[in-house]
């Protein structure tokens, strides 16, 4: 290398042997590092070429970390100007000759060339020797880079990390060691999933879907999610009966779906930590930046056991992203391509101490590339959330449906800048295991209230409730007890009620019943009627007809019988029995039981027994129903074919949507049913246990009947 | 609903069935076991048509020197008497009893109940009746034999068969007899004229509606009301306004051509009143709780309309013409209708009035001692009614006065549409609104519109037959689908409190009320 040097030279008495001597000026950077301490830093690297004038320290690793920005205290959540992890920029220049003349610090994020941040070495900073870079009067570096659109904290974060700080010198003279440079990063410590607080969820309006209760019922199981191996419910509270709708075609899907729409809103929130410079996990909001949170599910659901769902679960359960037995977008849920999102877009809003009322704080977008079923959410850096994150968790309303979540931080990148965990794999997606939290499982449940139970007198035996909810847990529907329990009615409720019932009918059905006769002490029956020949004789008594009259004009109605006495009773009965239980609907809604032993006291007699009736009570609603369970003890075989709580099930499986299957009742096949089987609950087959099949599973499980076909094998694709 | 059922029971009963067939070596003739107890059965008639009232007497007595319990036959929580029938129906035999007839269980209760057994001193008997015909089924026509048998304390005693026979039912007309405004959901009656000419008479079909929220109805029994003369072809009604359980009244309307009859239950004289020749008669006969029918006809090829009145049999007076009135153009379709008390207990008819290019629902409204009917009427622009459609016509409280028809654009049968006209009470105008059919998916053949005919607000409804034999209903539009039975034509649609029903003939020629869904 040929450089040009001016030289002065001392002149010196003639005889003098004085010697000037000149050498060439040499200067280079020996070393850099990012320190927290001498031993505890980067580690410097030089060119391969470079031949240093004197010999680097060689200390310091590749992994060196810290944690930039202010640290929260992790109890009060607030800024601690006792905590921090501040660092130095230390390092050596040989420069004895002076000869540097430019000295120049760049920092470089991944990828990319040129640096977005670099700083000029002045005056003594390029003196020969070690130095440490002084930030203002402040000898310590908390990572803060001042103000660059890709940095909005000012700080170096998570999301560009690793880093390169190189320091290239300049100068006159020789220098085989311009350049040095070190690597530290930013990481992320570890991501714990959490629930968000209610507030931010839509507030509770009647009639609507109340995601608040459903938080409620979450938290009641814990205040955490689910760790992973575990589970909870979520319990969807959808009161959601026949009235004013048919359960023959899909108005439960419709109904369901007007209702819970794409799903419960679940606010899920991740704390980040940051691993500071001791691999101590802090609370460093500035750190995180515009970090990507990769929001992931899988889908859980395992067989049941039950050939018709299980075909019908095993719907594309290895082709779709992700896989799994989930309901299927086709009938109604959000597994396969074009699915709602299970994390829906957010615009969240800017960081502030305290929330928004019913807004989510945090912007989620969902992932237009490859994982479509993910979403990305970005953390706070400052405020009431700082260092968390968050997405709103919406599984589909399908009862049934098991989703597990994770949440990854989605950091890396490519050359090209695409996410690295952007890729159709399954989950788990492959990641250091700091890089992601995993919950247990979120089971979605239909919740249904069972708000009274009244029965006229305390001989009737009570409903073992239990049994009930029972027959409906397979569907992944709670029955929900808040009844209280069985109340008997008091004896002048149920005469005042019964009275006023029976004043609606005409005269001749009122014949029916003698006025002598207290009702509420007659017995555990529902109405104490005249037998056929006391009524005839009453009919005849208040219109003047002859008895012979009045028995042929029955006969001409087709009540010749007492068998035919007890149909018409039937009848009458139950017109009673709804004009007076009317008045007792509870106001909240749900689903009441009302409860006699026997509609009548001539049941015995009748060819056609009445177990229970499913009717719409005039003051019920869509939203409110009622059944009357009719069966005397004495109507049933006992266990395990015939039980009264199999009664109630069916009735309430009528509120519920269900119709008759093909052989039962009205001889109708509303494609409602799995064809296979001949012991659905709906069914009126009481020499086996009753349960419902699994096309009615299906259908209170919220899945599209449309979507589905009584032969099974058919629903498996 | 849950309800325990004899429908239920024919399947439950193969175990029953084994067990009797064991003993089918008991000879056919009378015998009686080691039980000191006779048992004995009867019919009322020895012939019976298909689902005709069949009341199965049964004889229970004792015959030994001590009390006994014996079941109560009329006590569904009985699983004794065990009946054994054999015929064209069950050749091998087929046995039930009463509680897995009633409650679908072939086994006993787990519990006795009070009231099950009877208690019979010496020579003490026991009668009881049970509906045969609501027990079992007979879906094949013949000759068959009936027993009964006991067993008690593993002796039993079985009863001399009884023999009986089986018509199939041959169904020439029917007509829903509806208690208007409050019709209950049993009985449901339809009158039924069945034979063949001469020998004809006249049945009411019993129905119960036994889950009105699930459309779940049932023929419980066919009721013999009254002999029908060779020539009538047809019947039509009549309908109320109020219960005829509480009018006790019973009168039936036949038509034979334009001969028409009113006849009441069997030993009730009739009346007749024979019309102009090629008179229509306008559906259905009207019945107040006075007891006097209306008729009414479209007379002078249906361009004028003719009320005539059936005196009650109380009255002791003549049939006679009420009134008179030119419609203006040639009815297509026509319905008829009763006010309830509260609205004056008048009678109305609608008619469709088809005219070159729109057509006319004309309203003809009477009170029951008017003279002539007051005439309204509102246009439809660019209407043509569909083949042999019916109106519906509804009365509120009030007298307001509802009426649909099925009609379509002109040129244009299936382009459907339903025009719903208000008549305020009274007088004044009537409001049409109209609303769409969906394009019907083949050529119309027939339509009807009707009214809920149970309490409360009027629900309507409609249901056009397509040439190719499916049906299109309101609740339904968009699925078109076959009947299991045959429509009854015109067709007959039976709105109840939820449910809606076409009157069809089933497979073994007997009503039956297809639920609409």
């Amino acid at each position: 290398m040929a450089i040009t040097r001016d030289a002065f030279v001392a002149r010196t008495a003639h005889d003098r042997t004085h010697i000037n001597r000149l050498a060439i000026p040499e200067y280079g950077v020996i070393e850099i590092r990012v320190r927290k301490s001498d031993a505890k830093g980067s580690k410097s690297y030089l060119p391969a070429e470079a031949i240093p004038p004197r010999a680097a320290s060689g200390k310091g690793a590749d992994d060196f970390h810290f944690a930039p920005g202010p640290q929260l205290n992790s109890g009060t959540w607030v800024t601690d100007a006792a905590k921090n992890d501040d660092v130095e920029i230390w390092y050596d220049l040989y420069n004895p000759f002076l000869a540097i003349e430019k000295a120049t610090l760049e920092l470089f994020r991944r990828f990319e060339k040129t640096p977005f941040w670099t700083r000029e070495l002045k005056d003594e900073e390029l003196s020969d020797g070690d130095h440490i870079l002084k930030f203002g009067a402040k000898t310590k570096w908390d990572g803060k880079i001042g103000v660059h659109a890709d940095f909005p904290t000012q700080f170096v974060t998570v999301q560009h990390s690793p880093y390169k700080l190189k320091l290239t010198v300049k100068g006159k003279g020789v220098c085989n060691s311009h350049v040095a440079w070190t690597y530290f990063h930013v990481l992320a410590g570890k991501i714990k999933i959490e629930y968000g607080p209610k507030d931010v969820l839509p507030a509770s309006v009647a009639g609507k879907a109340d995601h608040r209760k459903a938080y409620d019922a979450l938290i009641a199981q814990g205040a955490s999610p689910p760790a992973a191996g575990a589970k909870v419910k979520v319990f969807l509270e959808s009161n959601i009966f026949k009235k004013g709708h048919s359960m023959f075609d899909n108005s439960l899907f419709t109904e369901y779906e007007t209702l819970w729409d794409k799903g419960p809103l679940i606010p899920l929130f991740a704390t980040v930590w940051v691993k500071d410079s001791g691999d101590t996990d802090v609370l460093a909001p500035k750190a995180l930046g515009r970090v990507k949170f990769l929001w992931d599910w899988e889908s859980k659901l395992a067989a049941q056991g039950l050939t018709f769902v299980d075909q019908a679960q095993d719907y594309d359960k290895s082709t779709t992203k992700p896989k799994g037995q989930n309901c299927h977008k086709k009938r109604g849920g959000k597994r396969g391509t074009g699915s709602d999102p299970v994390f829906p877009k957010q615009a969240g809003y800017a960081p502030a101490a305290a929330l928004t009322p019913a807004a989510f704080p945090f912007e989620v977008e969902e992932i237009g590339k490859t994982r479509k079923w993910a979403s990305y959410s970005y953390a706070w850096d400052d405020g009431k959330l700082a260092s968390k994150t968050g997405a709103i968790f919406q599984p589909s309303r399908m009862g049934g449906d098991a989703c597990q979540v994770s949440v990854y931080l989605a950091y890396d990148i490519t050359k090209k800048g695409d996410v690295v965990l952007d890729v159709a794999d399954d989950a788990p997606l492959k990641v250091q295991p700091a890089l992601k939290d995993t919950t247990g499982t979120f089971e979605v449940w239909r919740d249904i209230h069972f708000v009274r139970y009244f029965k006229k007198t305390a001989a009737v035996a009570n409903l073992t409730i239990a049994t009930v909810q029972g027959i409906y847990q397979p569907a992944f529907v709670r029955l929900d007890d808040k009844s209280g329990g069985a109340t008997a009615m008091a004896a002048g409720t149920w005469n005042a009620d019964f009275t006023a019932a029976l004043g609606a009918l005409g005269a001749t059905d009122q014949d029916l019943v003698d006025p002598a006769v207290n009702q509420h002490s007659a017995g555990p029956h529902g109405c104490d009627f005249r037998n056929l020949a006391n009524w005839i004789s009453a009919i005849a008594a208040r219109t003047g007809a002859t008895v012979p009259a009045v028995t042929a004009a029955l006969s001409g109605a087709g009540i010749a019988t007492a068998a035919d006495h007890a149909a018409h009773c039937n009848n009458i009965g139950s017109t009673i029995l709804q004009g007076l239980f009317d008045k007792h609907l509870h106001a909240n809604e749900g689903a009441n039981i009302f409860h006699v032993d026997g509609l009548h006291n001539h049941t015995a007699a009748a060819a056609s027994v009445l177990r229970g009736y499913a009717l719409d009570l005039p003051s019920g609603t869509d939203r409110k129903c009622g059944y009357l369970q009719l069966g005397k003890t004495t109507d049933y075989s006992g266990p395990p074919n015939d039980i009264r709580e199999m009664t109630g099930a069916h009735e309430f499986g009528h509120h519920f949507f269900l119709p008759h299957t093909p052989a039962a009742g009205e001889k109708k096949d509303y494609k409602a049913h799995d064809k296979s089987v001949d012991d659905c609950l709906m069914s009126y087959n009481y020499t086996k246990p009753r349960k419902l099949c699994g096309f009615c599973q299906l259908r209170l499980r919220g899945w599209s009947k449309d979507a589905l076909k009584p032969d099974g094998a058919k629903n498996k694709k | 609903m849950t309800r325990s059922r004899a429908a239920t029971m024919l399947a439950a009963m193969g175990a029953i069935g084994a067990v009797c067939l064991a003993q089918s070596g008991v000879p056919r003739r009378a015998r009686q076991g080691d039980l000191p107890v006779e048992i004995r059965l009867n019919l009322d008639q020895q012939r019976f048509i298909a689902k005709e009232s069949m009341v199965l007497h049964v004889h229970i007595r004792n015959t030994g020197q001590m009390p006994i319990d014996v079941p109560n036959p009329e006590n569904n929580a009985n699983t004794q008497p065990v009946y054994t029938l054999t015929g064209p129906s069950y050749p091998q035999g087929h046995s039930f009893h009463f509680r897995g007839a009633a409650l679908g269980d072939p086994n006993p209760p787990r519990e006795a109940e009070p009231g099950a057994t009877v208690r019979l001193a010496p020579g003490q008997e026991h009668d009881a009746a049970l509906p045969l015909e609501q027990l079992t089924a007979f879906p094949k026509a013949g000759a068959y034999t009936i027993t009964a048998s006991l067993t008690i304390h593993g002796r039993s005693a079985a009863s001399p068969p009884v023999e009986f026979e089986i018509e199939p039912a041959v169904i020439r007309s029917m007509a829903i007899l509806a208690d208007d405004g409050v019709q209950s959901s049993s009985p449901v009656r339809v009158l039924c004229l069945i034979g063949t000419p001469p020998h004809q008479r006249l049945y009411q079909a019993i129905f119960r509606e036994e889950r009105p929220d699930l459309g779940e109805v049932s023929l419980a029994k066919l009721v013999y009301v009254a002999p029908a003369p060779p020539e009538a072809a047809a019947v039509f009604g009549p309908w109320t306004n109020h219960d005829r359980l509480d009018s006790l009244l019973n009168r039936f309307a036949w038509q034979a051509g334009s001969l028409v009859g009113i006849e009441g239950l069997a030993g009730t004289p009739g009346a007749t009143f024979r019309f102009p020749e090629q008179s229509r008669l306008v559906r259905p006969a009207l019945m107040p709780d006075s007891g006097e029918v209306d008729v009414l006809a479209l007379v002078d090829g249906s361009r004028t309309v003719e009320m005539v009145r059936f005196p009650s049999p109380r009255d002791g007076s003549g049939v006679r013409a009420a009134w008179r009135t030119q419609l203006g153009a040639a009815a297509a379709g026509s319905r008829a209708a009763l006010a309830p008390r509260t609205a004056g207990t008048r009678r109305a008819a609608v008619f469709i009035l088809p005219e070159k290019t729109d057509s006319q629902i004309l309203l003809a409204e009477a009170g029951p001692g008017d003279v002539q009917p007051v005439l309204r009427s509102v246009r439809i622009d660019g209407a043509a009614p569909l083949p042999d459609s019916e109106p519906g016509i509804a009365f509120a409280a009030d007298g307001t006065v509802y009426a649909s028809a099925i009609l379509s654009e002109r040129g244009q049968p299936r382009n459907a549409f339903v025009a719903d006209i208000r008549w305020p009470p009274g007088s004044g105008d009537g409001a049409v609104t109209r609303e769409n059919i969906k394009r019907l998916p083949g050529a119309p053949r027939s339509a009807a519109a009707t009214f809920s005919v149970t309490r409360g607000a009027r629900r309507r409804e409609w249901i056009v037959l397509l040439q190719d034999g499916a049906v299109v209903f309101s609740g339904s539009p968009g699925r078109p689908r076959t009947t299991t039975g045959t429509p009854s034509l015109p067709l007959k649609l039976l709105a109840m409190s939820k449910m809606t029903y076409l009157l069809t003939l089933d497979k073994q020629g007997l009503p039956r009320f297809e639920l609409m869904h």
